[in-house]
């Protein structure tokens, strides 16, 4: 059988069509290639906005690309120098070198609404949008050589122009729509790593504003992250301690802590980190190349972000190793002082009483002798008052705690006092059938300054009323006299230290320490103190003390 | 018999008041400004009670009740520390006193106090 002709025939219809096919695949291949290095130009742009952080390089890298990409025959990026808009600054270019001088945006840009700032302008033959693109010094751009023009806003989340792409060519018809949107593309860009860079230059400041701050001061400063990893000490910690970054970050600080100080500042630390309360404690550091250690305080503030987690904790060491002595010293002073006053108090007293002894019942000369008595109690209650203010600043204040039942003290309390009155009854009312944990001896001395405040201030009356309560939560004591009151502007101000109501001043003896005293006593059993009073009627004095879970009702 | 009370107190105005106190209520009084050779001095003339200043020389009215409560000659006799010290409850506890007497006292505290000592000590 002969070969049919038909296959010849078909080959050379399918050469012809081949040879089409392989143009079109050649202009395929072409533009795809074209479209894998505009993708490659726009991913390596995009690579430096990312990993870089340098403005001018970001900046130049995104004009490379573009004019690339655009094919414009030079390209630059003006910055926006001011929030109005109106003034720009010629910040990178690329491609022909051009007089810079000549290179500037056209006043109808500058000068547009925002309609016209928030477009892409694109002319492909100024001399005919002459009107539109004339350039500051009255020359037209066309003067300077272009014909082809692109110009792209960079615009912020915010709306505000950041800058402007620009594009040209010396030819007309270069740009269309393809190179808008390119153009466009890369403006996203740009704005994105411009407000990046912007905001890590404005935190770099920051932070370098703080490392200055901190160097600058005589104060040891750090910083911790939030989950309490030290990160950074000042210059004045290493040189205290003599010690580096390595050896003190993270918690390798502690080593430099006096050994008794160790495990409560550890746990103090540790519990402000997991709360995000700040932390406050005093401690002892060693110095450099010396074997004493010296008393510091210690605080930490959290520094929260918008939403309330702590980013940071910003800590400070202040060295109170001098005050810390004196205090020492003043406290031993006051210790002394006051042990050798009562000293002859406790001669003068025992004569008096023997005296009175010697004398015949219902003589003046033994009821002046039983006064006498009672001004030197109130002498000795004055110095102590003076010690205890002295503890209560120094944050010292002993106490003793123990279990007891809250209405034996109440009891005892009324006991203490009713003998060295001369009218006034003490009537109790309620009972708490509680038993309380706290300085019994304590909370005794807060009832008699109540006590003895409503006698002082009630000479016309002949009553005092105390009301005992409780509920689930605390037990509670009213002490109500029917004296003089006290105004409603002072009675804020009446549990502050050395504070006496002015008018009274005159007519009632005393330091104004008692209920300050009171108030740190009732405070240290986390208790409240409180007052309600009306002028001319008389003062309720309240006090509260929480019961503690654990304790039973009394029987 | 009359009984015997020891009073250690580095201040001789007290301890002249208070012995007048305790003598005029029938005790035999020895008084003490500082606690040296305070063992001899018991060998000697053996109290029924001590009252004791806190802060005596040399070593402290704590101290010296501590080691008269560690041996067995002494240990039985009672200890009433004597102080214008705040804490002296405590302190006194600590010590392993058998009871305190806080400065300026009223002498019916005084009496009752040494009186409840003697009670203690003829009751054991």
């Amino acid at each position: 059988m002969k070969p049919t002709l038909s296959v010849p025939d078909s080959i050379t219809i399918h050469e012809q069509d081949t040879q089409e096919l392989i143009k079109k695949l050649i202009d395929e291949n072409l533009s795809l290639k074209k479209r894998n290095q505009e993708l490659e130009l726009l991913n390596n742009m995009a690579k430096t906005v990312v990993e870089d952080l340098d403005i001018k390089k970001i900046m130049q890298s995104v004009i490379d690309a573009g004019t690339q990409l655009s094919g414009a025959g030079t390209g630059a990026f003006f910055y926006n120098t001011d929030v109005s808009g109106s003034s720009y600054i010629l910040y990178t270019i690329s491609g022909e070198s051009i007089e810079a001088s000549s290179f500037i945006l056209p006043d109808s840009l500058i000068n547009a609404g925002d309609k016209v700032n928030q477009q892409v302008i694109r002319s492909n033959n100024i001399t005919i949008d002459e009107v539109n693109f004339k350039n500051i010094k009255g020359r037209s751009l066309e003067g300077i050589g272009f014909k082809s023009y692109m110009v792209a806003p960079v615009i912020s989340k915010t709306g505000k122009v950041l800058g402007r792409l620009f594009f040209t060519h010396k030819d007309s018809g270069k740009f269309t729509e393809k190179e808008e949107y390119l153009v466009s593309l890369l403006s996203a860009h740009a704005a994105v790593a411009l407000e990046v860079s912007k905001l890590v230059e404005s935190k770099e400041s920051n932070l370098e504003h703080f490392r200055s701050m901190a160097e600058s001061i005589p104060q040891m400063v750090w910083t911790g992250r939030e989950d309490g990893y030290i990160d950074f000490f000042n210059l004045q910690w290493l040189e205290y301690t003599g010690l580096s970054f390595e050896d003190l970050k993270g918690m390798g600080w502690t080593k430099v802590l006096h050994p008794d100080d160790i495990e409560k500042t550890i746990k103090q630390w540790t519990a402000a980190v997991n709360s995000g309360e700040k932390f406050e404690l005093e401690y002892r550091l060693k110095k450099a190349n010396e074997i004493n250690y010296r008393w510091h305080l210690g605080r930490a503030l959290p520094i929260k972000n918008k939403s309330g987690q702590i980013i940071k904790w910003f800590g400070t060491c202040t060295d109170i190793d001098d005050q810390k002595k004196l205090q020492e010293k003043k406290d031993e002073f006051f210790g002394i002082a006051s042990h050798e006053l009562k000293t002859p108090i406790t001669s003068i007293k025992a004569y008096v009483q023997l005296l009175e002894r010697l004398l015949t019942d219902n003589s003046t000369a033994k009821d002046y002798l039983g006064r006498a008595n009672t001004y030197i109690d109130r002498l000795n209650s004055l110095i102590a008052d003076l010690l205890d203010v002295s503890k209560i600043q120094a944050g010292r204040l002993p106490f003793h705690i123990s279990e007891f039942e809250f209405d034996h003290l109440v009891k005892d309390a009324v006991e203490c006092v009713q003998p060295t009155l001369q009218k006034h009854r003490i009537i109790i009312e309620g009972e708490a059938g509680q038993i309380v944990r706290g300085d019994r001896q304590r909370l005794e001395q807060v009832f008699v300054n109540y006590l003895s405040n409503a006698i002082k201030y009630s000479p016309q009356s002949d009553k005092v009323l105390i009301r005992v309560s409780k509920n689930n939560k605390e037990v509670k004591v009213a002490v109500e006299d029917f004296g003089i009151g006290i105004p409603k502007e002072n009675q804020e101000k009446i549990f502050d230290r050395f504070y006496r109501v002015e008018a009274d001043c005159k007519k009632f003896s005393g330091l104004g320490i008692g209920l300050y005293i009171s108030s740190e006593i009732v405070k240290r059993h986390k208790g409240k103190t409180w007052v309600d009073s009306t002028e001319g009627k008389g003062s309720i004095f309240y006090f509260s003390i929480p019961i503690k879970k654990d304790l039973k009702t009394a029987i | 018999m009359s009984k015997n009370v020891m009073i250690c107190d580095d201040d001789v105005d007290i301890l002249e008041v208070t012995a007048i106190i305790l003598q005029q209520k029938g005790y035999k009084v020895s008084t003490y400004t500082d606690c040296n050779d305070i063992f001899a001095r018991i060998e000697t003339n053996k109290p029924d009670v001590i009252l004791m200043d806190l802060w005596i020389p040399e070593m402290g009215g704590a101290n010296v009740t501590m080691l008269l409560k560690s041996s067995d000659k002494t240990k039985e006799i009672p200890v009433v520390i004597f102080s214008a010290n705040n804490d002296i409850e405590k302190v006194a506890m600590d010590a392993g006193a058998d009871g305190y007497l806080k400065k300026p006292f009223d002498i019916k505290t005084l009496e009752n106090t040494i009186e409840s000592m003697l009670v203690k000590v003829s009751s054991n």
